[in-house]
């Protein structure tokens, strides 16, 4: 004990000592810098002001000289600032957004103006261009745009942001929502268990999951989609890249933000499914419909209905008896952030906490089932200047997770929705109570529906599952003006760990049927019968670490700018390298990467870019691990031109033009030899004696290549009649060397599996369009916005096996092109069915969907398979649309995003396919073919069976899953600024949330997004806080 | 590991050879049929519930899902949605992964150092043999079939691979064995018990040349007419009554070699039952009348490998029940049948006094079963009601699983007696019967003495060639349930009836004044889709359509 105070004690000292020594040092520099000033007595005050390109004041702005680091001053309220210096030096202003101006001094009044084109945008790697001298096509969205979001995981807030960026919501609790992210669609389909259209996703310039962030700390969110922004990224840009900045310290003083909110949520929308005298009803009719005798006489069905014998014939609604009306969220932050002379800081601390949807959970003694979860993240972000010429980054977060679900580490909150949502209301009581004795009370079940609901939430113990979570990374840049000036070299390396643990704390439960004694000609209930199953078993223990992750990171970089005349470059040669560890066997993945960038801007209209990355990654074998990826980019800023000056219409227009090449190597590992490896064990000899086997592998795939995207753009960037932003953007994309199975054209006499072949081939095009509109009179802001993505892919190869007729073939169709039989409606009779041509699927009654003969071959089968529709997998068209206004402190802001263009298949039993494999009916099958509604039908019979004829993919199945969503809106109301200043506070907002209100489709009995069993999405309401010390 | 590894020492190659071995046909379910798995024939199904003998009941299993709902085709051969639809996958089954790993063995097995020249010869043999057995499973499924005859390559034009006819296809099978079979051992020692044996692959020959002598094949007309039947894959052409005399004298070649030694014979042990000959003649790794096992892996103790490494589970799921045709198949110990009113069978105590093997084929109710008596009464704990899956037809599996215990299964080795002694005297008894066109004395022995084994007296003398040739079937179907005899027997020798008769279960009650009192009544089937809609297509499986889509002139088997 001694013995450690006593080296913290020293380190204590020493580190004092090293401050001191640091300043002193400081100092130093400081003097010898001064005195190498020859113009010292030049020195004098200058005033200025900085102002926006409507001339509105920009308060807070950062102002300082170049020459003469550790002087800062801020503007104040008017956008005023004083500053002392001297003629002829630097002055840089750059303001809390982001804005950067850098001008020289000349007289002793500076005017400063800062429009919308001054702002800094990270284009990845490291760079960083003002946006108006940007040549690629790069969207983004910043914090004040994602804080209008109420979400645990930041890509929830993502939808309808930015175009090109298509979002796609997943089913499932908070805790493991992560949703579908794509970039421009999909240019590539995965083989085998590979997804390769995985997008890259960079926190401040390190491969990071977004999830592992809150959405507090994130500055901005950038979206790079051209080659001129992809090709940097080397073998690893082709699905496009997400780029994240979180917050950096900045203001005057120390700014406090604490921001509290408590949210309801409600799940988005359940099914309907019916009660038991309809269940018994449907049951009844689909027997009827098979030929079959009634399942439920007169008699039991009138019981089902008036619940006289609630434990023999009962109705329960398992989604009343499951699930609870209302789930709740907390969300609580606080962050500090300031900027000093040679100090900027940015510390946060977030809480989230989630209770639920789950009814029955608090049935044991101590402990309570509920999924939830809770999550505390921090995140600290530090830049020195610890010489003038030498800046220090280093930035820590991380979280400390935990969330629970009732069940086995086997299970998962989607069993139990399957057993609310499949169990029908006539299966079972909650409870049963034996007649014989009442003392008894046991969970109801039967050999077909043996998982109870209620049970399963209540009484299989629960499983906890433990996040932790670190990242850190430490920059360190030197600037080298005394070499050449405009030098940089910045080196820098990033340590991220993760792990999930996982506690499981499970048991059984007993279960019990009840069975009537009817009588056979009555009906009437003569007795009981009761058959236990399953046993109480106490709670066992069970702990896993089911994922380790491991990343760690070096980069290095020299930065080279150059301004001469109206000349400006820029330029960077980088190095990367990279390496992720994760649990299991060949799960280490290593990638190199060196990248030069050179930026020219002549006269501020035109410029050009040139990009070369050599990129290699471990996931390919040796002999073809390194690829090369040059892009080319152009823009040239039309409103700069003598010609469109003082025009009114443009006060800013910039064409692009790009082209250039970027890989992916998410391709399957360890193809390019044929292994042989250990399986197919015999057991020879009269005793247990095993024989290891051993036998040939896959053949060997070769040659092997990442997958390589040649990509095309050009674009256009304006702003209208000082109201309106508007980015156009038009892409061809060509994508080669995917990998696909070659099984198709290899016969299986061959007697192995086939190799894979790199060749693969898709093209994709599409346009995207960003418009924003935004408006001031006098008190009243508003603002209007639209974002529209289209890109449409098609399969050009993949060595498709051979096809009978052309309309099957999948190449020249998009990726995962839905497709399914033609159904020309409803057998109505037996005549029927013998006209028709023979349907080969399953024995056909009335009521069966009939299809088209597509071949006119007089047999349905699966050769008359047609494309339905779009694809499955990704949108076409991803659009939203936002609207806010404000008025002396109130305001209204409404998000909507939608798409179109894609196919759902809806082909979840129990509620789209009724009554297949014991599952249940909803409300959907309403409208199924009976003979008295023959006419009007729009779904096929009730079936007992597995009918394959009707569950076939076909255009009743394979429907529009075009949606529009209200994602969120907001009401908020600042207090007066009075008010807010009487009680010692900068700013205090106040607000209430909807996310995920409503949606317009076509699916309406569940959530389009997620039309499967899984744990419900939901729609939340929230009240909250912003105060700002 | 590369191929230079492997066969660079002798250790590697023999586990080379043990992969061979792993792709032999085993008849029971290795997996629940989670997509295409080696060696499992039909999903979690076995071939003997195609037959007259056993009924899936198994709700979500293949036969019962898409099988029995007449849902096989072209389209629908390969797994469908995990389950196996038809007897034999042409692309699921892994044989012809086992053809091509005894060819890279073959091919690359002289490279490897210091090995005995004998017993270099030997594997050889055993990696030949291997190939024959594989394309004899196939012939009794498809007919003839490509002829591969090294490691096939993918850049080689297979269309210079076309189907053999049925005859030229079994000429060729019978010419391996013919070649290698000398080079095998007699017999082996225990420690190598389940290597390949010169009597094993003798008796492969014996069982191919009865099929291919079988009037699927061998007739005045095809079961069917189609291309593949003009083109004689499926068929010889016309009826040739000496392809019964080449059968017969390979089982008697057999029979002859065997009995002038003491290494085989009809399994007994002293003390024994007739009943325990019986099940450990089958069951028994090493048994004396076993000439060719297959292996997998012994149950271990936990659910996953245990469950479905055997047909236990599918069993207890309802998968594998006996029919009571099959029950009544049995003839009462004094060697008449049921029907004879002078049998003294008793409707109303209808399981005492039977053919032994009844008792170990099939788990009857009042039997003794796990130190009780089996109550497979509706209500008894073998059936707690009439509509649950398990032992529906009122019979439980009792062959392989005896008494269905848990404890005792765990840790158990396992095999499946891919052929077995009694089954070459049957065939030659058949062949002869079928060559003479009557029974011979010797035929009589033959029969006689595999009656003889369990007990039951001969058959009677002065039958016809008819009645001798039912009483061989009927021989085969109770001596060699779940053996995968059963589905062949009907197929090879047509038997459009007994594959759509109406087959029926039993329903046991117990009466309530006395609990050692049961009524017996039979229940209907539901009748199998091919019951009402019979074509003989069903005698052959089909090719999956994916298959015939490679466009390498693939011939389909008539009516698919």
């Amino acid at each position: 004990m001694v013995k450690i105070n006593c080296t913290s004690y020293n380190n204590l000292k020493t580190k004092k000592m090293r401050n001191k020594y640091s300043k002193k040092y400081i100092y130093l520099w400081f003097l010898l810098l001064m005195l190498s000033l020859p113009g010292l007595a030049q020195q004098k005050v200058f005033t200025g002001s900085v102002n926006d390109n409507n001339g509105r004041p920009i308060a807070n702005a950062l102002v300082t000289i170049k020459e003469l680091s550790g002087t800062i001053v801020f503007t104040d309220n008017e956008g005023k600032f004083s500053i002392t210096g001297e003629t002829d030096q630097i002055l840089e202003v750059k303001t809390r957004d982001n804005r950067y101006k850098s001008l020289r001094i000349t007289g002793d009044q500076i005017a400063v103006t800062i429009g919308d084109n001054d702002e800094l945008i990270s284009i990845g790697n490291r760079m960083e261009l003002r946006k108006g001298e940007i040549t690629s096509a790069i969207g983004f969205t910043k914090a004040d745009e994602l804080s209008k979001s109420s979400v645990m995981n930041p890509a929830n807030a993502l939808y309808g942001k930015i175009p090109g960026l298509t979002i796609l919501q997943n089913g499932g609790t908070n805790w493991n929502n992560d949703p579908t992210m794509f970039i421009r669609g999909v240019e590539t389909f995965g083989s085998g268990a590979i997804v390769n259209t995985n997008i890259l996703v960079m926190v401040d310039g390190f491969e990071r999951p977004i999830s592992s962030l809150s959405m507090a700390e994130i500055e901005s969110v950038a979206v790079l989609k051209d080659a001129a922004a992809l090709a940097m990224y080397g073998m690893r840009g082709a699905n496009g890249v997400l780029l994240v900045t979180t917050k950096r310290g900045t203001g005057t003083g120390l700014s406090v933000d604490v921001n509290y909110e408590r949210g309801v949520t409600k799940a988005f929308r359940l099914p309907n499914f019916l009660n038991s005298y309809n269940y018994a009803t449907a049951v009844n009719q689909a027997r009827l419909n098979d030929g079959l005798d009634a399942r439920y006489s007169q008699p039991e069905l009138n019981r089902f209905q008036s619940g006289n014998s609630p434990f023999l014939y009962p109705n329960v609604n398992w989604i009343d008896q499951g699930l609870r009306d209302y789930g709740f969220t907390d969300k609580f932050n606080v962050s500090f952030q300031q900027q000093t002379s040679s100090v900027r800081y940015y510390t946060l601390l977030n809480f989230d906490n989630e209770q639920g949807l789950l009814g029955p959970v608090k049935l044991n003694q101590g402990y309570d089932t509920q999924v939830k979860s809770h999550n505390f993240s921090f995140r600290t972000n530090l830049e020195f200047d610890i010489t003038n010429t030498t800046k220090v980054t280093a930035n820590v977060a991380g979280s400390l997770g935990e969330a629970q679900r009732p069940g086995s580490s086997y299970s998962s909150e989607n069993d139990i929705i399957s057993a609310i949502y499949n169990t029908p209301s006539s299966a079972f009581p909650v409870w049963t109570h034996n007649p014989e004795n009442r003392l008894t009370k046991n969970f109801g079940g039967t050999s077909t529906w043996p998982n109870n609901p209620v049970a399963l939430i209540s009484a299989n113990g629960f499983t906890l599952e433990g996040k932790r979570e670190v990242m850190t990374d430490f920059l360190l840049e030197q600037q080298l003006d005394k070499l050449l000036s405009g030098l940089t070299i910045e080196a820098g390396v990033s340590f991220d760990r993760s792990f999930i643990y996982q506690d499981s704390k499970s048991k059984t439960v007993l279960y019990e049927t009840l069975s009537p004694v009817l009588d056979p000609t009555t009906h009437d209930i003569v007795d009981s019968t009761s058959q236990i199953y399953g046993s109480n078993t106490a709670l066992s223990f069970n702990t896993s670490v089911p994922t380790f992750r491991r990343r760690i990171t070096l980069v290095g970089n020299l930065k080279y700018s150059k301004e001469w005349g109206d000349n400006e470059l820029k330029s960077i040669l980088l190095f990367q390298s990279e390496e992720l560890a994760m649990t299991g066997q060949n799960n280490t993945y290593r990638h190199l990467l060196t990248a030069a960038n050179v930026h020219y801007g002549k006269s501020d209209k035109y410029f050009a870019d040139l990009s070369l990355s050599y990129s290699g990654t471990n996931i390919l074998p040796k002999n073809s691990r390194y690829g090369f990826f040059p892009a080319l980019s152009f823009a040239w800023k039309l409103s700069n031109e003598d010609f469109l000056k003082g025009n009114t219409i443009f006060d800013d227009l910039k064409l692009r033009a790009s082209w250039g090449m970027t890989g992916n190597d998410q391709v399957i590992q360890n193809i390019a030899v044929s292994p042989y490896v250990g399986s197919s064990n015999y057991y020879f000899s009269t005793n247990n004696t095993t024989n290891w086997g051993m036998r040939e592998g896959r053949l060997a795939s070769s040659p092997l290549t990442y997958e390589t995207s040649y990509k095309t753009n050009i674009g256009i960037d304006a702003s209208l009649f000082k109201m309106l932003d508007l980015t156009i953007d038009g892409f061809y994309d060509k994508r080669k060397g995917i990998l696909v199975q070659t099984a198709g054209l290899e016969s299986v006499v061959l007697g192995v599996l086939t190799p894979y072949s790199s060749t693969g081939i898709v093209s994709n095009k599409g346009i995207e369009l960003g418009l924003n509109l935004h408006k001031s009179t006098g008190d009243l802001l508003y603002h209007l916005g639209g974002q529209f993505s289209y890109a449409h892919n098609k399969i050009l190869n993949m060595e498709e096996s051979y096809q009978p007729y052309d309309y099957l073939k999948r190449t020249g169709q998009s990726i995962n092109q839905a497709f399914g039989l033609e159904a020309i409606g409803f057998f109505a009779n037996d005549a029927d069915i013998a006209a028709s041509p023979k349907q080969t699927f399953s024995p056909v009654r009335p009521g069966d969907v009939k299809y088209k003969d597509q071949n006119g071959d007089g047999i349905i089968n699966a050769f008359d398979q047609v494309p339905i529709g779009h694809s499955t997998q990704c949108p076409e068209i991803y659009y939203s649309g936002s609207i806010g206004a404000e008025f002396k402190g109130v305001g209204i802001d409404a998000v909507f995003q939608g798409i179109s263009n894609k196919t759902t298949y809806l082909n979840t039993p129990g509620i789209f396919w009724p009554l297949v494999s014991n599952t249940n009916i909803s409300t959907y099958s309403d409208n199924a073919w009976t003979p008295a509604t023959a006419a009007t039908a729009t779904l096929p019979r009730l079936t007992m069976s597995s009918n394959a004829n009707n569950y076939q993919p076909n255009s009743i199945w394979l429907v529009d899953g075009s949606y529009l969503k209200l994602r969120s809106v907001e009401l908020y109301y600042n207090l007066p600024g009075k008010l807010v200043s009487k009680m010692k506070l900068q700013a205090v907002m106040v607000y209430l949330r909807g996310m995920n209100l409503f949606s317009i489709d076509k699916i309406k009995y569940v959530d389009p997004e997620a039309i499967g069993i899984v744990y419900p999405t939901v729609s939340s309401y929230n009240v909250g806080i912003q105060i700002r010390f | 590991m590369t191929k230079d590894t492997i066969f660079s020492n002798l250790e590697y190659a023999t586990r080379f050879l043990n992969s061979c071995y792993y792709f032999l046909p085993y008849a029971f379910p290795t997996t629940d049929g989670g997509g295409p798995v080696y060696r499992s024939k039909i999903g979690m199904d076995v071939i003997e519930a195609m037959t007259d003998l056993s009924q899936c009941d198994l709700g979500w299993a293949g036969l019962q899902t898409y099988t029995y709902q007449g849902q096989v085709s072209p389209t629908a051969a390969n797994y469908i949605n995990g389950y196996s639809g038809i007897p034999y996958g042409f692309t699921d089954e892994g044989t012809w992964m086992g053809i091509r790993n005894c060819f890279i063995f073959l091919e690359n097995i002289n490279k490897v150092p210091n090995v005995d020249p004998a017993y270099l010869k030997r594997i050889k043999a055993e990696a030949w043999s291997i190939i024959a057995i594989e394309h004899y499973d196939m012939f009794r499924h498809f007919g003839g079939l490509p002829w591969i005859n090294h490691a096939f390559k993918p850049s080689e034009d297979l269309s210079k691979f076309p189907r053999l006819t049925a005859q030229a296809y079994c000429d060729s099978i019978v010419a391996v064995i013919d070649k290698y079979a000398g080079d095998l051992p007699w017999t082996v020692s225990p420690s190598e018990e389940g290597r390949l044996t010169q009597a094993g692959m003798l008796a492969i020959k014996a069982r191919l040349l009865l099929f291919n002598a079988s009037p699927l094949f061998n007739d005045a007309a095809p079961y069917l007419d189609g291309d593949a039947s003009q083109q004689k894959l499926v068929w010889h052409g016309g009826y040739d009554k000496n392809l019964w005399k080449r059968a017969a004298d390979a089982a008697h070649d057999l029979i002859v070699k065997v009995e002038a030694t003491n290494d085989y014979h009809f399994y007994h042990k002293a003390g024994n039952t007739y009943r325990q000959d019986f099940q450990q003649g089958y069951s028994q790794r090493g048994s004396s009348e076993i000439l060719i096992s297959t292996r997998t892996e012994y149950f271990r103790a936990t659910w996953a490998w245990a469950g479905y490494q055997f047909d236990l589970m599918a069993a207890i799921f309802g998968a594998n029940n006996p029919t009571d045709d099959y029950v009544k198949m049995f003839q009462m110990t004094n060697g008449k049948s049921i029907t004879d009113p002078a049998s003294g069978y008793d409707p109303t105590n209808p399981y005492i006094n039977r053919d032994p093997r009844l008792y170990e084929s099939v788990l009857v109710n009042g039997d003794a079963y796990q130190g009780r008596t089996a109550e497979l009464y509706i209500g008894g704990r073998e059936r707690l009601t009439d509509g649950q899956d398990q032992n529906k037809e009122g019979y439980q599996l009792r062959k392989f699983i005896n008494d269905a215990d848990w404890a005792t299964m765990m840790d158990r080795i396992v095999q499946f007696p891919l052929i077995r002694l009694e089954e070459v005297y049957l065939t030659y008894a058949e062949a002869d019967n079928e060559f003479n066109g009557g029974p011979s004395a010797e035929d009589y022995r033959c029969i006689n003495l595999v009656r003889a084994r369990v007990g039951m007296p001969p058959v009677p003398a002065g039958l016809t060639q008819i009645e001798f040739r039912e009483a061989i079937l009927l021989e085969r179907a109770v001596e060699f349930y779940q053996e995968e005899v059963r589905w062949n027997d009907l197929t090879r020798w047509k038997r459009e009836n007994d594959l759509t008769k109406p087959l029926h279960g039993m329903n046991i009650y117990q009466s309530e004044t006395d609990p050692t009192k049961f009524t017996y009544v039979t229940s209907l089937v539901n009748p199998r889709y091919w019951a009402t809609n019979w074509s003989p297509k069903w005698y052959l499986s089909c090719f999956p359509q994916d298959e015939m889509n490679k466009n390498y002139g693939l011939v389909q088997n008539p009516g698919w």
